[in-house]
């Protein structure tokens, strides 16, 4: 059980002081201790000790994580609960195997690069079959409720055609020496172009030419959040390969942009090929705002007559996980047109969790309930936030709760107001 | 379903027909009982760990009261829990039975601005708690360290303190009166909702620190204060561990008294600097952090007298905060201790003791003796204004020798403080960790009027028994894992 023993280290870190419980946001829904980081790391401790087996109750306690870091954040012992988590699902799905519905999305439909369009290409063709369109908004309801899935739930709607289909492999002045490989994740692919376009025209307008190879897949972050390394590192290796002659990749969603930069390493530890792959790995904010002057002090650049209040939502990922959180703010900040109100807590987690939003769809409603009193609390008209999980779960948040705020992924904001910018 | 996808189950002296009753008193979705449930509400904050047999989550006085009777008729004992944020064992299970967790009682019923009291339900989080009456303009003073993940019923039940005690005092000075349900059954009110109340003995008094063996409160009636208008900062490092203990001794003799007077040894100021590098000086005997508050007029008098004390000893250096954030920056040293301690060794056997503050200088001389001698790391840090000192030895408790030499310590240690004219424990409460040695500070006819008041309460010993009195054999030290009585380490 050497393999163990990193893991168990962490394990001996936990004093159970408690203080975990302050700021877990599922333990403040549920408040019980098998919730909350301090329950999980003594779980995970007797089941290093043979306390308790590979139980299905283990497992449900172990998948009611969102894994937004808060309570890693806080510990005053540094106790990386999070990994801890994430490492025990891992050797759950090891013993256990995966669910079969699991088994079937993960290996057979998210690993494969023709069932996976194939399968969504049909989908779009007959979702109007048990969707309705919302009027006025571009998602869908359920006509019926089926498992996993509420009838009043907010639903985006699948792209026709797909964002990476619309465009050749190379987009973009064929003069310019930069060169810029863009990673869609199957958020932007196929269900929010739009983004995806608008990172290009800003990309484009930029000078740069960009790259968007066919090839490339899931960043692999669902896969590894469930404990599916196998099918994890087969996706990682499938992006690495199609991108191999990138300079740079830019990949807009904060949780694909982790899971590239920080998550590959950990799955191919000492890989040099691996590693150089992270380091050309950017995200939006950073990335355009290092193509900017700062602003001149308290002087706004002249823009559009048009005022937008904007709050910012820091996803977990990029907060937490990368410590990028001034960077959207400051490019905001100096938007022409942008009046930037900063929301209460502004890195509470939206509760979307990946997987945790299907599996626990009410709690994960509850979480998100104080994140949208914030977001109230503002009088926002745009929530801007970069990861598309975030994205999804603001839309319906906002939409049952019919409030006028709209949740917007940063690269369309700045599409819409950057209209000339200073580029270096 | 099969066995092992509803969770293993083990339900310690509790049977089946047994469980039925106590889920249809508080309704099924109130109970845990899986192995994995049972689990996490085994331990505290200490190093121990006992299971037991279910846990519940009451929302009702009435429910408690039911399952009370009902554990009188079959004998199996009642543990009250809040979130578990203990130092002494108080909360954990020895003899298995239920854990009754209170975080369902989590209603602030009243918060009354013209008699500055409150009535509280005993779930609610201390700092959320204090967040509601400031904004009220209002002040709860007592501030555990766990302010913002413990109850308010666990701190009555410990009788909490906190840095602020040197100038407010401790929980026991806030509270007014309980609604308390019995250990056989019955709900009563103690205490009043006014200033002054002498009508009866005063069994709030009672019951505030009874650690949960005398009875489960459902109600809480607190006392609260004006805000202080304004707070002031600051830090203060010595050469010599006695000028730090003077200056506490000055400072007080000269009739200010600071709301916070934390203090810091060399070997606490060694490892907090190896920690954050935040540029202490490594050869300092001790510092003080030090906080008055008051109308903002009289605060420059106060620095100005403790400049004047300090200065006059053999002072390193002296810094006052300007505002909340070098406020913060200057509190920073003292919140990493524990963390940073654990880069001594990777066990901490964390006490209480508080010695009259006159005695601290010479309490910290002789307890790194004792603790040289024995060859353990030792730091001593905490609240000097109130002479409570957190005197911890990191120890490595793989090495059966050395914990075998830390429990020898401790025990030294304790006698030390009692010599001095201190107690065992300031404000973490005997529970299990320090029950082997009240006999040290309490005589034999005090303990036994002690247990003649539990007795009289509590009959067939349902409520939180193993705790205060009575250790078990061999001692259930923090450390002493295998074979320490009913709590075992993890």
């Amino acid at each position: 059980m050497n393999s163990l023993a990193p893991l168990k280290e962490i394990a001996e870190k936990c004093v159970r002081c408690g203080i975990c419980q302050s700021v877990c946001p599922v333990f403040a829904e549920i408040q019980q201790e098998a919730a909350v980081a301090r329950g999980k790391v003594t779980l995970i401790k007797k089941l290093f000790s043979k306390g308790i087996g590979y139980s299905p109750k283990l497992s449900t306690y172990l998948l009611q994580c969102l894994g937004c870091g808060a309570c890693s954040e806080n510990c005053p012992n540094g106790v990386r609960a999070d990994e801890l988590i994430l490492a025990a699902r891992a050797l759950m799905v090891e013993k256990r195997g995966l669910s079969l519905p699991k088994w079937l999305i993960l290996r057979k439909i998210l690993n494969s690069v023709y069932l996976l369009p194939m399968l969504l290409k049909t989908g779009s063709l007959l979702q109007g079959l048990i969707l309705k369109r919302i009027p006025k908004e571009s998602g869908l309801h359920l006509r019926f409720s089926i498992p996993y899935l509420d009838k009043d739930r907010f639903i985006p709607s699948l792209a026709t055609p797909f964002f990476l289909d619309r465009y050749p492999n190379e987009v973009g002045a064929e003069d310019t020496k930069k060169r810029i490989g863009l990673f869609s994740g199957c958020s932007i692919n196929y269900l929010f172009p739009s983004i995806g376009e608008s990172t290009l025209r800003l990309l484009t307008r930029n000078h740069f030419s960009v790259t968007l190879p066919k090839e490339q897949t899931c960043c692999g972050l669902p896969a590894y959040g469930s404990g599916d390394i196998e099918t994890a590192k087969s996706l990682a290796q499938k992006n690495i390969k199609a991108f191999a002659h990138s300079d740079q990749i830019i990949v807009p969603c904060a949780s694909c942009f982790y899971f590239l930069k920080e998550g590959y390493v950990k799955l191919f530890p000492g890989d040099e090929e691996v590693k150089s792959f992270c380091q050309k790995i950017v995200e939006p904010s950073t990335f355009f705002l290092s193509l900017i002057e700062p602003p001149p002090q308290g002087e706004r650049p002249l823009g559009p007559d048009k005022k937008f209040r904007v709050t910012f939502h820091d996803p977990c990922h990029l907060r937490r996980g990368m410590k990028i959180f001034q960077e959207p703010r400051r490019l905001l900040q100096s938007l022409p047109g942008v009046e930037f109100a900063e929301m209460k807590r502004p890195d509470r987690c939206c509760g979307m969790g990946g997987s945790f939003n299907l599996i626990y769809y009410n709690l994960s409603k509850k979480i998100l309930r104080h994140k949208l009193d914030d977001i109230e609390a503002t009088k926002a008209d745009y929530v801007v936030t970069t990861c598309m999980g975030c994205v999804i779960q603001l839309q319906d948040g906002l939409h049952q709760r019919k409030m006028k705020t709209k949740a917007i992924h940063f690269v369309d904001l700045l599409d819409e107001v950057w209209e000339l910018p200073r580029a270096r | 379903m099969t066995e092992e996808s509803r969770g293993e189950r083990t339900y310690g002296m509790l049977g089946t027909s047994l469980i039925r009753q106590i889920e249809r008193i508080v309704g099924k979705e109130n109970v845990l009982s899986s192995k994995e449930d049972l689990i996490c509400y085994g331990y505290d904050a200490t190093n121990l760990e006992s299971l037991p047999g279910l846990v519940v989550f009451p929302r009702e006085a009435n429910e408690i009261s039911e399952i009370l009777t009902l554990a009188n008729k079959n004998r199996f004992p009642v543990v009250p829990r809040g979130l578990g944020t203990g130092f002494s064992g108080g909360s954990i299970p020895v003899q298995g039975g239920v854990v009754l967790v209170m975080t369902r009682f989590n209603r602030v019923i009243e918060i009354d601005t013209e008699n500055l009291i409150a009535v509280v339900e005993p779930g609610v989080i201390t700092g959320d708690f204090q967040k509601q009456v400031e904004k009220l303009g209002l002040f709860y003073p007592p501030d555990p360290a766990s302010q913002l993940y413990c109850t308010l019923g666990g701190n009555v039940a410990e009788c909490a303190g906190g840095p602020r005690a040197i100038k407010y005092g401790v929980t026991k000075d806030y509270v007014l009166g309980l609604e308390v349900v019995l250990p056989t059954g019955e709900v009563i009110n103690t205490g009043v909702k006014t200033v002054k109340g002498v009508v009866g003995y005063d069994l709030t008094k009672l019951f505030v620190g009874s650690e949960g063996t005398l009875g489960v409160m459902t109600k809480i009636i607190l006392r609260l204060i004006p805000m202080p208008e304004a707070r002031k900062t600051m830090m203060v490092v010595f050469r010599q561990v006695e000028d730090a203990a003077i200056a506490v001794s000055k400072i007080i003799s000269s009739k200010i008294v600071p709301s916070t007077l934390e203090f810091m040894d060399n070997a606490s100021i060694q490892c907090v600097e190896d920690y954050l590098k935040m540029g202490l000086p490594r050869d300092a005997g001790a510092l003080l952090l030090i906080e008055v508050d008051g109308d903002q007029e009289i605060l420059p008098k106060y620095i100005n007298q403790i400049d004047r004390i300090t200065s006059e000893l053999n002072r390193y250096s002296m810094e006052i905060a300007e505002n909340e954030k070098e406020a913060d920056a200057l509190w920073k040293a003292r919140r990493a201790i524990s963390p940073a301690s654990y880069r001594l060794n990777p066990t901490k056997m964390a006490e209480d003791i508080t010695v009259p503050r006159n005695q601290i200088a010479t309490f910290i001389r002789e307890a790194r003796k004792i603790a040289e001698e024995r060859r353990l790391k030792i730091i001593n840090f905490g609240h000097a204004g109130d002479g409570n000192i957190h005197t911890s030895l990191m120890i490595n408790d793989k090495d059966e020798d050395e914990k075998k030499r830390a429990n020898q310590a401790i025990e030294e240690i304790f006698k030390l403080t009692v010599k001095l004219g201190g107690t065992l424990s300031g404000e973490h409460g005997v529970g299990i960790t320090k029950a082997p040695y009240i006999h040290m500070e309490l005589s034999r006819d005090a303990i036994e009027v002690m247990k003649k008041i539990k007795r009289v309460l509590d009959p067939n010993n349902i409520l939180n028994p193993g705790k205060i009195f009575n250790a078990p054999h061999p001692l259930p030290l923090p450390l002493g894992g295998e074979g320490g009585g009913e709590g075992k380490n993890l």
